[in-house]
């Protein structure tokens, strides 16, 4: 073997061992490399997130980031602020339905997935059950008809209404986040129809017309999550929390902390992460 | 030398590529592909000015039937 070859095998051998213990100016080369890399701008799959941006990019502003589960499909949704106490203080944001007090006619169990797919707006609209009731009754807004549920003669402002979230979807806003306060509380109810198991299904309450007659409420009932936000840690991501469910046909305000009977909805959130600018 | 350089670096791309293909992401093999990566791109350039001539001659020689 010639001379030059040798030499050139010994050279190959030594910047293999040398690239692959990041020995001196390759430790250097891979630090410059990771430091261009992270400085590449990506952009944001739109069809991966989903954007709700109520905020004019001004302090304080709050951001929730919802992580869809593998239960996920088309749900009502309502973020609002309490205070620690317990106080309702402020909706963030309400899906279109709950907050016009507008279901559409025609979904069943048997056709949802198809019809929430192709709706147009040629069926009926039907004024629908509290699909989320600890919401609604934590709001305390009575409607007309008696029903704590927004009506569609007295729908929430277009401000804090948003369409029906098709996926994971990152929420902002900082109109409305309480400034004076050291810390309040941040709820999500969320809530899919016909996801029936065992414990909710067409056999169960049968002496519950509201369960029964409902357009889409038949099922698990809405889940509640929640997380306190501290201002004295200021920038912090909060996970909420399962905290319960409400009641299987909106009947009352209340948290029932017993999950179990709750099957396939746990699955509906991955996680939810709140962020709080201050 | 540099054709034996530009075989050596091929050879070093090639099994390192289908290494990390195949294996669990080390940080050692990556810098091995990428700086391999820039030795063989540098050592090909030198290696087409060597044989210019002849490549030029390749692409203008019309094929024989």
């Amino acid at each position: 073997m010639r001379a030059s070859a040798i030499v050139i095998l010994i050279f190959s051998a030594l910047l293999v061992v040398a690239s692959y213990n990041s020995i001196g100016p390759f430790h250097f080369l891979s630090e410059w490399r990771a430091k261009y890399k992270s400085g590449l701008r990506r952009s944001v799959d739109k069809m991966e997130y989903q954007i709700y941006d109520c905020s004019d990019n001004l302090d304080p502003f709050i951001t929730i980031d919802f992580l869809k589960g593998a239960h996920f499909w088309h749900p009502q949704v309502a973020i609002w602020i309490e205070s620690v106490e317990g106080e309702y203080i402020k909706s963030l944001l309400v899906t279109t339905s709950t907050a016009k007090g507008i279901f559409y006619g025609g979904r069943t169990a048997e056709n949802f997935k198809d019809f929430d797919q192709h709706k147009s707006g040629s069926h009926d609209e039907v004024r629908r059950v509290n699909a989320l009731p600890h919401w609604a009754f934590t709001r305390n807004v009575k409607a007309k008809d008696g029903l704590y549920a927004p009506h569609p003669d007295e729908p929430l402002p277009d401000g804090i209404t948003g369409a029906t979230p098709s996926g994971n979807f990152r929420f902002f806003a900082e109109r409305h986040v309480p400034t004076t306060l050291d810390s309040f509380v941040v709820k999500m109810e969320i809530n899919v129809a016909f996801d029936e198991n065992k414990f909710y299904s067409a056999y169960d309450y049968l002496d519950d017309d509201a369960y029964h007659s409902g357009t889409g409420l038949l099922g698990q009932p809405s889940l509640i999550y929640s997380s306190t936000v501290i201002k004295q840690n200021p920038s912090a991501y909060y996970l909420m929390e399962l905290i319960g469910h409400g009641h299987h046909s909106g009947q009352n305000g209340a948290v029932y902390n017993d999950l179990s009977q709750i099957t396939t909805a746990k699955e509906i959130v991955e996680r939810i992460l709140v962020k709080m600018n201050w | 030398m540099v054709s034996l350089l530009l075989a050596c670096s091929f050879l070093v791309l090639a099994v390192s590529g289908v290494w990390m293909f195949f294996s669990a992401y080390s940080k050692g093999l990556e810098i091995i592909h990428y700086t391999f990566g820039f030795l063989f791109s540098i050592v090909a350039v030198f290696h087409l000015v060597n044989n210019s001539r002849a490549l030029v001659q390749y692409l203008k020689k019309p094929r024989r039937q």
